[in-house]
């Protein structure tokens, strides 16, 4: 627990995701350390958004606290698994360097951010939950409060995709001297198989100016990949592509995941309002899932018109 | 009592201290400063009820602790809710390496605001004396209180000054802290009242069966006056 408290102290310092720790194109992090305290750090939310029912005079108190702290983590987890698979399809269809595991531990990280936000802002919300009897501002207190931690969460992923674009813009610079002979090992079987000359060094020198520039498929290419897979303490075990072509620095990238990002706001938000009640109204009578029908943004505009 | 005053006066003038002070005495005789201070203010706050006419002294007196206590809950409650956005934020700003310098600028402001209440607290009295009225009273202390917002607000421009000449971002955070406190002081406000009392009701400590929310409250007023 400790050592991944670390890990997310770390990503919210800004210390795992500056360029020398991105060297091998991913965030290296333990996504099932970060995952697990995602978990706890979303219990302890749900913990401070029930407190609402705990004073409101509901019945069933213990079936509407167990309830929204299952929820609150339960949403982050949906959400991505709902949208996951799409950005990588996506990605992978533009040749991005990017591989599944950079992908997830990218995302984890940025999830991770967001409910260290989310937690930290647990306290305002029990204190408000404990002195308010009107659900609808705490509806939209609640609502304001994620929007915050899921803006905040994913600056932190377009900033790290941004930083990971200028990592692969020169890998051979930032990468340490140890992994010299691994690259050129590599790249001499890379270029064996191809039928191009054989001579490390050059190739080292066409692989640096090569993804410095254009990112056209060149064998220096297939060098990025294997920086990609990484040779820190959670590097992928699998066998790598060979065929990925577009850096993250590529417009297209950049797109997919300025893309993703407005999905999972609004992916995020209507699979609340599928989950609701999160907060619930003490006079009615609990439920773990609410009627179909309506949506999210409907409900919001409703909370809103009942405050004034 | 000497190093005291010493204190109070390096608070009040934003002088930082010395390598060769002994910190953790320091921040307790600031928070001993602090307490004393915000009390003082706290009891004047709720003694509008002892100069009233026909007052009943057994009963009122019971106000002006209730108001000595919550004055100072006031302020520590919502520092203490407020503290750990604040505590992320600074971490993803990239500013956790000054974090202790940024705590040590606030609590010195806040040991600032509780001064300048306590040295407001003759006049509160004065007006209480002089004027028995329940709203006036209400925004008196309104008044006191800005004041003090205000000479707080000095204070802790100089606290920061340094920290802003580091990173520019700690000039963002602080405006940042100064809503996010007002968003939260605004509610703890409007749970722990009354503090000040009105002379001749029953004294409560809290008003419990009508706690409400003071945004939910100032909204319906303000809906109201619109669609008068």
């Amino acid at each position: 627990m400790k050592k991944w408290l670390k890990e997310l102290d770390r990503l919210l310092r800004g210390d795992a995701t500056r360029i020398s720790a991105l060297r091998y194109g991913a965030v290296e992090i333990s996504v099932g350390g970060i995952s697990m305290l995602i978990l706890c750090l979303g219990l302890f939310y749900g913990l401070c958004m029930s407190c609402y029912s705990m004073f409101v005079g509901a019945d069933e108190i213990g079936l509407r606290i167990l309830s929204t702290m299952i929820k609150v983590p339960l949403l982050f987890f949906l959400t991505l698994g709902i949208t996951f698979p799409s950005l990588y399809i996506f990605n992978t269809l533009i040749g991005s360097r990017l591989t599944i595991d950079s992908v997830l531990q990218l995302l984890i990280a940025s999830i991770g951010v967001m409910m260290a936000v989310l937690a930290s802002l647990g306290p305002i919300i029990a204190f408000f939950s404990v002195s308010t009897t009107s659900s609808s501002f705490m509806l939209l207190l609640n609502v304001a409060v994620f929007s915050i931690a899921g803006v905040l969460g994913l600056r932190f992923l377009l900033r790290t995709l941004q930083r990971l674009s200028q990592v692969q813009s020169a890998p051979a610079a930032d990468a340490p001297s140890a992994e010299g002979d691994w690259l050129e090992k590599e790249f001499t079987v890379l270029s064996n198989a191809g039928g191009e000359e054989t001579n490390g060094t050059a190739h080292h020198e066409q692989a640096t100016s090569a993804t410095a520039g254009t990112g056209m498929e060149t064998e220096a290419d297939v060098i990025d990949v294997s920086v990609a897979r990484g040779s820190g303490p959670y590097r992928s075990n699998r066998p790598q592509r060979k065929r990925s072509n577009v850096g993250v620095s590529d417009p297209k990238v950049k797109m997919i995941f300025r893309i993703w990002v407005v999905v999972f706001g609004l992916v995020g938000a209507q699979l609340s309002w599928v989950m609701r009640p999160f907060i619930g109204d003490g006079t009615q009578v609990f439920h773990w899932f609410g009627p179909r029908g309506s949506s999210f943004f409907e409900a919001v505009l409703n909370a809103l018109g009942k405050i004034l | 009592m000497r190093g005291y005053l010493i204190l109070i006066d390096e608070t009040l003038r934003g002088k930082r201290p010395d390598i060769s002070d002994n910190a953790s005495r320091r921040l307790m005789r600031q928070g001993i400063i602090m307490l004393i201070f915000i009390m003082i203010y706290g009891g004047v706050m709720g003694s509008m009820g002892v100069f009233a006419p026909g007052s009943r002294l057994d009963r009122e007196w019971l106000q002006v602790l209730y108001s000595a206590i919550k004055v100072p809950l006031f302020l520590t409650a919502t520092f203490l809710l407020s503290l750990p956005i604040f505590f992320v934020l600074n971490t993803l700003a990239g500013l956790r390496g000054d974090f202790m310098r940024v705590i040590e600028a606030l609590t010195e402001t806040q040991a600032g605001l509780s001064i300048i209440l306590g040295g407001l607290a003759p006049l509160t009295l004065l007006w209480y004396m002089s004027n028995g009225d329940y709203p006036t009273g209400i925004l008196f202390n309104g008044l006191m209180f800005a004041i003090a917002t205000i000479g707080a607000q000095l204070r802790i421009r100089e606290n920061y000054r340094q920290l802003i000449e580091r990173d520019a971002m700690h000039g963002r955070l602080i405006k940042l802290w100064g809503l996010l406190y007002v968003f939260v002081g605004i509610q703890m406000g409007w749970v722990l009242r009354p503090f000040i009392g009105s002379p001749g009701s029953a004294v409560h400590f809290l008003r419990g069966d009508e706690m409400g929310n003071a945004y939910v409250t100032l909204a319906e007023i303000i809906w109201n006056v619109i669609t008068r």
